[in-house]
């Protein structure tokens, strides 16, 4: 599909009036939102100056600006597909990368370090070995880590959050001793804390990194444009100027200051602006692969689900983990969530006693009446902090993973527990009461008529909602990627952060959600014929 | 807790109230578009063309074995690419626009097999007699048939809204700014987030709980 065949960046904007600039939600002090939820920040300061600079280049003073949030497992794509024309942020210049979209002048130096407490004795990327380790999902710093842990053999734990505030959040809770990041970033997150003079940032910077803005490829005149702004504004001294701004003062939505003084990788970019990106050559390539070129459609290739993921192995074998999770996620909630939906279902219908029939309901409308995904995040956020400090301390030193999955694993076996009672109930409420009262006469008592006369029958009615429920724990498994759970849908995600083939990605998860759907159907339906009382209709209410 | 200290909530109430005022949009919305194009699936499953009931049946059962997480994520792939092709680059928030195609297009699947049963619930006399008054097909189902499904539908048609309403908070794996987007963003960026969660928590659970109190009473009415 092509985009603007004819004509660039510039030509598009010219035509709609209107330009999209991509901007981060937390990337402070990059580009973040302030106050007021206004988007603020070093970075976002270069590009509402490229804008400026738009505007009078196309005579379009009125020019509408369009601000769109993206994170960093969905910025390339955004790029790519046209719905942002240009994104400054904190999103690094590298070879990887530049196959997909061109990068503008360098905005920034980093290098790659760490903050962990200023008490913990961690200084150096040795001192992490065998510990857990935090970083954001789909950024370069993620891909070190995991190429150091692999290459030194560090065994270290590693846990990818969602964004950097999620991040910092794990390592503030004591899930991880230490996170890993740019370090222009980790001064930033340790402003937002509530005693920033708990936390220290320390390892050697190890390597150094640039932020640019990200630009369309082959697109040499937007380009151009972009590049003279940010030269201009760092010869000029007026960079400097945003730089003290932003790092060595007070900024919003606090006014915490990062104290972040001017490096001298920093000075030198300031004295001789360039698009070195120090990971090879600093030049745009061109080479073949990239999903959407300027002018071109989609690349179909099917191969990279079998070329070498960063760590090691193949992207099929991702797939293979996340399938592995969601059924182990899907079945482990299941068996639980089945066993207390009976129980739990037949309180709800022992008139005898109020207070249980009380509780059941009350169970059943509190799990029914709060979103899944909110429910998901109590027990992954907010369940640790109210334990006692002892169980929430121990459950943060659990595994990563672990935690993920026991917050899920928890999450949906009492929602799916609170859909089973009422199932349950509505079967043992449409048999007949006469067997209820049969079974008394005949001297059982109320636990035995459940167990003898009335489960044996209900259970089998409620199979074929069962079934449907049952599909719809491996649906639901999916809000697991929410809190980084590598399950299927994850995967999905991540998959098209690495090789920027997204249709790819989407049809093998999709298809692999469609297979599972089948094979339990398959089994049921078997479980049904097996179990089916002969001549035996509906609930008997005539 | 110190979100209930000071006028914190109070200054942050516009955001959460936007955020809710999104939330409520993408419902209604979602419900609206979603009810109509299940009820065309509905009549297309019912009738008696093959290719329509098949296509009918495929739509429905495809959406029905794919998690909304990534059918959200689906159409947010598609949709720009999409709006792209059709309206040149014209186009608005993309998140939000993408946003209401998957969830209509989802709940259509779940809509339509309320319509289907609803259509079947009223008695095939009832078609007979239309045609028999000098109805065409469509009259009949139009004037006869459809009114009186979607009426006795009418409560599973709630409650699957509601359904859809606690479903649009999953717009934060595209990241838009609804109720639970804004509430999480705010706790995340002030670290009251333990405090922010509970509360949209609450908050979805009083218009929920409201909403299917209603719809009981409603029902119940109905029997009556």
């Amino acid at each position: 599909m092509p985009l603007h065949a004819d004509g660039g960046t510039l030509q598009k904007i010219k035509e709609n009036k209107v330009i999209t600039i991509g901007h981060r939600e937390s990337s402070l002090p990059f580009s973040y939102y302030g106050a007021n939820q206004e988007v603020v920040g070093y970075s976002h300061t270069f590009a509402l100056k490229i804008v400026e600079a738009i505007k009078s280049r196309l005579d379009l003073p009125d020019l509408n600006v369009r601000l769109m949030p993206v994170t960093s497992a969905n910025r390339i794509t955004l790029v790519q597909n046209g719905t942002v024309d240009m994104e400054c942020g904190s999103t690094t210049n590298n070879a990887e990368r530049r196959k997909q979209v061109a990068f503008s002048n360098s905005l920034f130096v980093v290098s790659t370090r760490f903050m962990t407490r200023s008490n913990s004795g961690l200084l150096d990327f040795p001192h992490l070995a065998g510990k857990t380790v935090v970083t954001t999902a789909g950024t370069t710093s993620e891909r070190l880590l995991r190429r150091m842990n692999d290459d030194k053999q560090m065994g270290m734990n590693i846990i990818s959050a969602k964004d950097h505030g999620e991040a910092f959040l794990t390592l503030e809770t004591g899930r991880a001793v230490a996170f890993m990041m740019d370090d222009a970033l980790l001064y930033g997150e340790r402003a937002k804390a509530k005693n920033p003079q708990d936390w220290m940032i320390a390892g050697p910077p190890v390597t150094l990194e640039v932020y640019a803005c990200m630009l369309r490829k082959d697109d040499p005149d937007f380009k151009r444009l972009v590049n003279a702004v940010i030269t201009r504004m760092m010869l000029s001294g007026e960079a400097e100027r945003i730089y003290n701004k932003w790092f060595t003062t007070p900024i919003p939505p606090k006014g915490l200051n990062l104290d972040f003084p001017l490096s001298e990788p920093m000075r030198l970019l300031y004295e001789d602006p360039n698009d070195i990106s120090f990971d090879g050559d600093g030049q745009e390539s061109h080479s073949a692969g990239s999903a959407l070129a300027a002018g071109k459609g989609y690349q179909w290739n099917w191969q990279v689900l079998l070329s070498k993921t960063p760590s090691g192995g193949t992207y099929l074998d991702w797939l293979w983990e996340g399938l592995r999770w969601t059924v182990l996620l899907s079945l482990s909630s299941w068996c639980v969530a089945l066993l207390l939906g009976i129980f739990l279902g037949v309180l709800r219908t022992v008139n005898s006693k109020p207070y249980l029939v009380l509780f059941a309901k009350a169970y059943v409308e509190l799990f029914r009446n709060v979103p899944l995904l909110v429910q998901l995040f109590t027990w992954y956020f907010v369940l640790p902090e109210l334990l006692p400090d002892v169980w929430g301390d121990a459950i943060k030193q659990w595994h990563p993973l672990w935690q993920q999955f026991f917050a899920a694993w928890l999450c949906l076996s009492l929602f799916t527990a609170a859909r089973i009672i009422e199932q349950v109930r509505t079967a043992i409420e449409s048999l007949p009461p006469g067997r209820k009262n049969a079974g008394l006469a005949l001297g059982m008592n109320l636990p035995q008529v459940y167990r003898f006369v009335l489960l044996p029958v209900a259970l089998r009615i409620t199979l074929p909602p069962l079934t449907s429920e049952f599909l719809n724990i491996f649906k639901n498994s999916a809000v697991a990627t929410t809190i980084g759970l590598v399950e299927l849908s994850r995967q999905a995600q991540q998959l098209v952060d690495y090789t920027a083939q997204p249709y790819e990605a989407f049809i093998s998860v999709t298809v692999l959600y469609l297979l599972i759907n089948v094979l339990v159907m398959l089994a049921m339906r078997r479980l049904e014929s097996v179990v089916r009382i002969p001549r035996f209709t509906s609930g008997g209410k005539t | 807790m110190s979100v209930l200290e000071g006028n914190y909530l109070l200054a942050n109430l516009p955001a959460l109230m936007s955020g809710l005022a999104l939330t409520a949009r993408i419902t209604l919305i979602a419900v609206v578009l979603g009810i109509a194009w299940g009820t065309v699936l509905a009549l297309a499953r019912l009738s008696q063309n093959r290719i329509l009931a098949w296509f009918a049946t495929f739509y429905v059962n495809l959406f029905r074995s794919v998690p909304l997480v990534m059918v959200i994520l689906w159409f947010f792939l598609i949709v720009p690419q999409l709006m792209h092709a059709l309206f040149g680059n014209a186009v608005e928030d993309i998140r939000f626009t993408s946003a209401l195609v998957a969830f209509s297009l989802f709940e259509a699947a779940y809509y339509s097999e309320i319509m289907r049963a609803g259509i079947l619930s009223v008695s095939r006399g009832q078609f007979d007699a239309g045609l028999a008054l000098g109805f065409t097909r469509q009259e009949t189902l139009r004037i006869i048939i459809l009114p009186q499904a979607f009426r006795n539908m009418l409560p599973l048609l709630l409650t699957q809204a509601v359904i859809l309403f606690q479903d649009t908070s999953l717009v934060y794996v595209i990241g838009l700014s609804d109720f639970f987007g804004t509430a999480h963003k705010l706790g995340d960026r002030d670290g009251h987030l333990v405090e922010m969660l509970l509360l949209a928590g609450l908050i979805y659970f009083l218009i929920s709980f409201l909403a299917s109190q209603l719809v009981a009473r409603l029902q119940k009415r109905r029997i009556r």
